[in-house]
């Protein structure tokens, strides 16, 4: 028998998935995971019609397989049957953008200031497109993403690493890479920045698009990983998608699912690699005389990579930081979900129980590795929220 | 990493696993768990049982004691002790004896001449209050007690109209108004009665000051009755305890199994975590299996230098150390400890007090205590 229909038979129908789900929490009409995921995937493996739009609703987190006594990817389920789902109008446009964030990366930061004016001007007008006008879209950054001038012999000779940038930190937000790159070299790697495009994740319901991202990256990085560069990313869910989700893809290609392997294989996130090296004693922290008290939020995409949680570990170890779990769930933007019209009202109230719990805990700032998550925060508390590797960089490159 | 430490890793978040990461984390160990799943103890609505099982097991009052002493300071309160048997109700409409119970649900336990409200809620599946008061007065009766049992099915205006879980109206009660407004839908059915009856409904996130406060609100003793699965009052301890267990310091994994055991020179150094792209390596100088039988995954064993692997069996068998032995009682590794479900010894019927003892000591000792 396949693993996959094994799998699916390991369902013990005990609903640990339903009680993670942030969605069923605040919507109880949502069927929720195990009636959407592995219930319902009995019968359209017999290829019976089951489209229910409420699968457009999952917001991906994947909390439910991690919960699973048995491993069962109900999310995977619903994921699929996503893709499936036949869209019109202004959603099939809106989405059809959605899930290309490097196309309008590209073409928006090519007269940066141009873009941001035309992204302010178009505010009002967001609600036509489906986009919800209560918040606003990230600006995009001017700053292009450099890597370590290899230029001298101390760098050539120097163990190399391949950074994924990821949409957010290549076209909005560069700085959070600089910081990465800054910390990495002073951990005593050169840097090299990936020519990648998108990871894929924001193309999941559009399988032709995300196959193309995918096999771009792979061939984009296969010198690197052949020669056991490792490759590091600093968002959670570039991440994920490389570790879990291309090996899967390319059954029919024997050579690119192997390289597939291998890049997934030598995919580490920011933190990850930082907190093993501090565990062989290569990464010295410095003390600050600044005391700041820091909550955290655990995006669910690094939970699910199962590495625990690094930069908690790490920024733990200093004395001069506080840092506080927030442990509250799903945020409730998921990508581009929260920027939906429809689901805008969803999303804020997933993330209530997480705004409840950093206003009562008054921090000087919020953290979290997932550019969304940030997004969420900031629009959902007055706080400001920034990736750890830019209060790390602060303490340990200065 | 505090090199002073003894790094032990659990591996299962049942109620042996938690119970073993406490006792280790409490006796200086530096504890990391890996769960696939809080087990069956959430399932099961959190009660202690001990039926079938001698009340001379050694460590036992030790452990119970000890496991009052924890879920207390967690903030999930149990009743109940070592030489004692308590009959508490559930939605069936019989008596489940127990040694321990959340204390909301001894709340529920049948006193002499007392009046007894079962209260239902319309639309709520699996539950009805009629059945289970008729039920409940016909048990009572068999163990010769004199309970009055009665019934009432209260309307929530905002759930009406369509069938939901216990799981749905916890989420719906985390608002504290609507907390609130069924304390007013609830008030008028106490009359004389001594204890209300509610299937358990409030969420993991209800505190027991909050508990408390629904209680005086209402006017008379509240109990829970546990509900088919997924029961929120096991949902609400296990909750309890995983928050508990992070603020002492143990380090949670949830989501991927151990695949595999690595041995060395006859011990046990590290766990292989099928962990996406890449296979997790935790390094531990203890090890405790604590995995359970409702997992489908199986643990392999290997050892360095040699190819060939073996897994480790459904049943398992613990020595006197409660360490992991094979079929001839030679221990698979001296670090490597066995705890709950898994070992061949615990049946059913012994409900899970077997979980709380062996989970204890194989937490003891995997932290190095000895006596």
């Amino acid at each position: 028998m396949e693993k996959e229909k094994l799998t699916i038979d390991y369902c013990l129908k005990c609903s640990y998935c339903n009680t993670v789900c942030p969605l069923l929490k605040v919507c109880p009409d949502y069927p929720g995971p195990k009636k959407l995921g592995s219930d319902i995937e009995r019968f359209r493996r017999e290829g019976l019609d089951c489209s229910l739009d409420w699968v457009d609703y999952c917001l991906g987190c994947g909390q439910c397989d991690l919960i699973c006594p048995n491993q069962v990817n109900v999310s995977e389920y619903i994921a699929a049957a996503k893709v499936q789902q036949k869209k019109t109008g202004v959603k099939k446009i809106r989405d059809y953008l959605f899930a290309r964030p490097a196309l309008l990366g590209k073409m928006s930061t090519i007269v940066t200031p141009v873009s941001n004016c035309a992204l302010k001007a178009a505010g009002p007008f967001m609600p036509l497109g489906g986009i919800t006008a209560k918040r606003k879209l990230p600006a995009y950054t001017a700053k292009p993403l450099i890597g370590t001038d290899g230029s001298s012999r101390q760098n050539r000779e120097r163990e190399r690493i391949l950074l994924f940038p990821g949409c957010f930190i290549k076209y909005n937000d560069s700085d959070i890479g600089a910081a990465a790159v800054k910390v990495l070299e002073k951990a005593g790697y050169a840097v090299e920045i990936a020519q990648t495009g998108c990871c894929g994740l924001p193309a999941a319901s559009d399988k032709a698009e995300a196959l193309a991202d995918a096999r771009n990256n792979i061939l984009a990085m296969k010198d690197a990983v052949m020669k056991g560069w490792k490759i590091v990313t600093a968002c959670t869910s570039c991440g994920h998608t490389l570790k879990s989700r291309y090996a899967g893809l390319f059954s029919e290609d024997e050579q690119l699912a192997k390289l597939a392997q291998l890049v997934a294989a030598s995919t580490y996130d920011l933190g990850e690699l930082l907190v093993a090296l501090q565990e062989e004693g290569r990464l010295e922290q410095r003390q600050t005389n600044v005391f700041r008290k820091l909550a955290y939020h655990a995006p669910c995409h690094l939970k699910a990579q199962g590495i625990g949680k690094p930069w908690v570990k790490l920024l733990k170890s200093n004395p001069c930081l506080e840092i506080i779990d927030m442990d509250n769930g799903c945020c409730g933007m998921s990508g581009t979900y929260g920027f939906k019209k429809e689901k805008y009202d969803i999303s804020m109230k997933i993330g209530q129980a997480l705004f409840d719990g950093i206003n009562e805990c008054k921090p000087d700032m919020v953290i979290t590795e997932c550019a969304t998550c940030r997004l969420q925060i900031q629009h959902g508390t007055k706080y400001k929220a920034l990736h750890p590797v830019e209060v790390f960089a602060q303490i340990f490159c200065s | 990493m505090d090199n002073t430490r003894k790094q032990v890793l659990v591996i299962g978040g049942g109620l042996a696993g938690i119970t073993a990461a406490l006792a280790a984390t409490k006796n200086g160990a530096q504890v990391t768990m890996v769960t696939s799943g809080p087990g069956t103890f959430a399932l099961g609505g959190g009660t202690v049982n001990i039926q079938g099982m001698s009340s001379e097991q050694p460590y036992l009052e030790e452990a119970i004691v000890f496991f009052s002493a924890m879920t207390a300071a967690a903030g999930c309160e149990y009743r109940g002790a070592c030489n004692e048997r308590t009959l508490i109700p559930n939605i069936m409409g019989g008596f489940q004896e127990v040694l321990l119970a959340p204390s909301s649900v001894w709340a529920g336990r049948p006193v002499n001449g007392s009046k007894v409200i079962v209260a239902g809620i319309h639309g709520l599946s699996g539950f009805s209050a009629s059945l289970t008061a008729e039920l409940l007065a016909a048990s009572v009766k068999k163990l010769g007690m004199q309970v009055k049992y009665s019934a009432a099915t209260i309307k929530i205006p905002w759930l009406q109209n369509r069938s939901f879980t216990s799981l749905d109206l916890a989420n719906y009660l985390e608002d504290k108004q609507n907390q609130k407004q069924l304390v007013e839908l609830v008030q008028p059915l106490v009359g004389d009665n001594d204890l209300l009856l509610l299937p358990a409904i409030f969420g993991s996130k209800i505190k027991e000051k909050e508990f408390a406060e629904f209680i005086k609100q209402v006017g008379c003793s509240v109990g829970e009755l546990v509900t088919v699965p997924p029961s929120m009052v096991g949902l609400r301890v296990f909750q309890c305890l995983q928050r508990y267990l992070t603020q002492a310091g143990v380090e949670s994994n949830p989501g991927y199994p151990v695949q595999a055991l690595q041995l060395e020179d006859g011990l046990c150094t590290a766990a292989i975590l099928d962990t996406p792209g890449r296979k997790r390596v935790i390094k531990a100088q203890s090890i405790i299996v604590a995995t359970g039988r409702i997992n489908k995954n199986s643990i392999a064993i290997t050892i360095a230098g040699k190819d060939n692997e073996t897994l480790l069996p459904e049943d398992v068998r613990v020595n006197e150390q409660m360490q992991l032995v094979d079929k001839n009682n030679l221990s698979v590794a001296t670090n490597v400890y066995g705890a709950g479900n898994i070992i061949e010894t615990y049946e059913c019927k012994n409900g899970n007090a077997l979980a709380i003892v062996t989970g204890y000591r194989a937490g003891l000792l995997a932290a190095g205590v000895t006596r």
